[in-house]
């Protein structure tokens, strides 16, 4: 089963800033995560988020690195491992 | 990427004094060996705050160094431009919070507020929450600071604070979760008493020779020594009363 990396609807507010980018992944597609490991960083307005693995299992990276999100928007899977 | 220019209504200076300082529980100020000792005393403090801790204001100092954003870490030749900039003085690190590469030296005060963030809570509410306690201990000098992004700065950012057209403070903040709340550093470099065309040029070089298209202006960058009239302070008394304003904010 697969666990959906979302980003927090409330994690920066919209109207101020529309978008930010995912600034880094810290693990490669497929790679073994840990449930609570921070998997990815979201910057906004010099503002980085550290984004965590919903789950353990197994990584796809579905927004590459350098990619345009929005709140709430989903940048990965895990697979149950 | 949202774009950082113009200004906006919450980022001026009117919306930034409406926010009190907010009660601080510790405040440290800290000479460090080296910026990396800074960076990571700073990032402690957010690993280590708990979820019912009041907020923490860490200070410190250190020698020269330029620090990079994480994204300039992906720089096509950043490992060389690493190596020479240490050759010439400004070693390079990198930092957790956003934004591009800032100069640091004994002349800039590096100042971090670490808070709990509950759900009411964003990224501009916390930039005004650390802009206004900077305007608060600027005014004390008698120094009116603005806000707004210095487009042509280093690390340029819509909470820029500053005189006119130059920048001598610049933020950026880290957030990572703790169970159902967050936690937010938010940073700033205050340049005190520092030369604008060196800090300026060794940025400059930094992305010449990483390979990264940004440039900068010294013309959009000041200390603050340069908004008091001449004479106000002997030399090191600025950053002594600076240090000792914010130890009297605990």
């Amino acid at each position: 089963m697969a666990t959906e990396i979302t980003l927090a609807p409330d994690l920066w507010d919209a109207t101020a800033n529309p978008e930010g980018i995912v600034a880094n992944w810290f693990f490669q597609e497929g790679a073994s995560v840990s449930k609570g490991a921070t998997v990815a960083e979201i910057m906004v307005e010099k503002t980085t988020f550290d984004i965590v693995a919903p789950a353990d299992g197994r990584l796809h990276i579905a927004v590459a690195k350098d990619g345009v999100v929005t709140p709430g928007a989903v940048i990965g899977t895990i697979d149950g491992g | 990427m949202a774009a950082e220019g113009g200004s906006d209504a919450a980022a001026s200076p009117g919306a930034a004094r409406e926010t009190a300082a907010p009660p601080v529980s510790g405040i440290d100020v800290q000479v460090f060996a080296n910026a990396g000792l800074g960076l990571a005393g700073q990032e402690r403090l957010g690993a280590e705050l708990t979820a019912d801790a009041a907020p923490i204001l860490m200070a410190w100092q250190a020698p020269r160094a330029l620090i990079a954003g994480r994204v300039d870490a992906h720089l096509p030749r950043f490992a060389r431009a690493q190596e020479e900039l240490t050759d010439a003085g400004w070693p390079v690190f990198v930092r957790r919070s956003g934004g591009s590469a800032c100069p640091i030296s004994p002349g800039t005060l590096q100042i971090a507020l670490v808070r709990v963030i509950d759900a009411s809570g964003g990224i501009d509410s916390e930039y005004r929450v650390l802009a206004g306690l900077l305007e608060g201990l600027l005014a004390s000098l008698g120094v009116a600071a603005e806000i707004g992004e210095r487009a042509d700065a280093f690390c340029p950012g819509r909470y820029d604070m500053g005189v006119g057209p130059r920048k001598f403070a610049g933020l950026s903040q880290h957030w990572r979760p703790r169970g159902p709340v967050r936690i937010a550093t938010t940073a700033a470099t205050l340049i005190v008493e520092e030369d604008s065309e060196e800090m300026s040029r060794i940025v400059n070089l930094f992305y010449e020779r990483a390979g990264g298209a940004r440039r900068c202006s010294p013309a959009a960058v000041m200390d603050v020594r340069g908004a008091l009239p001449p004479g106000t302070f002997p030399d090191g008394a600025l950053m002594a009363t600076l240090r000792a304003r914010l130890l009297g904010m605990g």
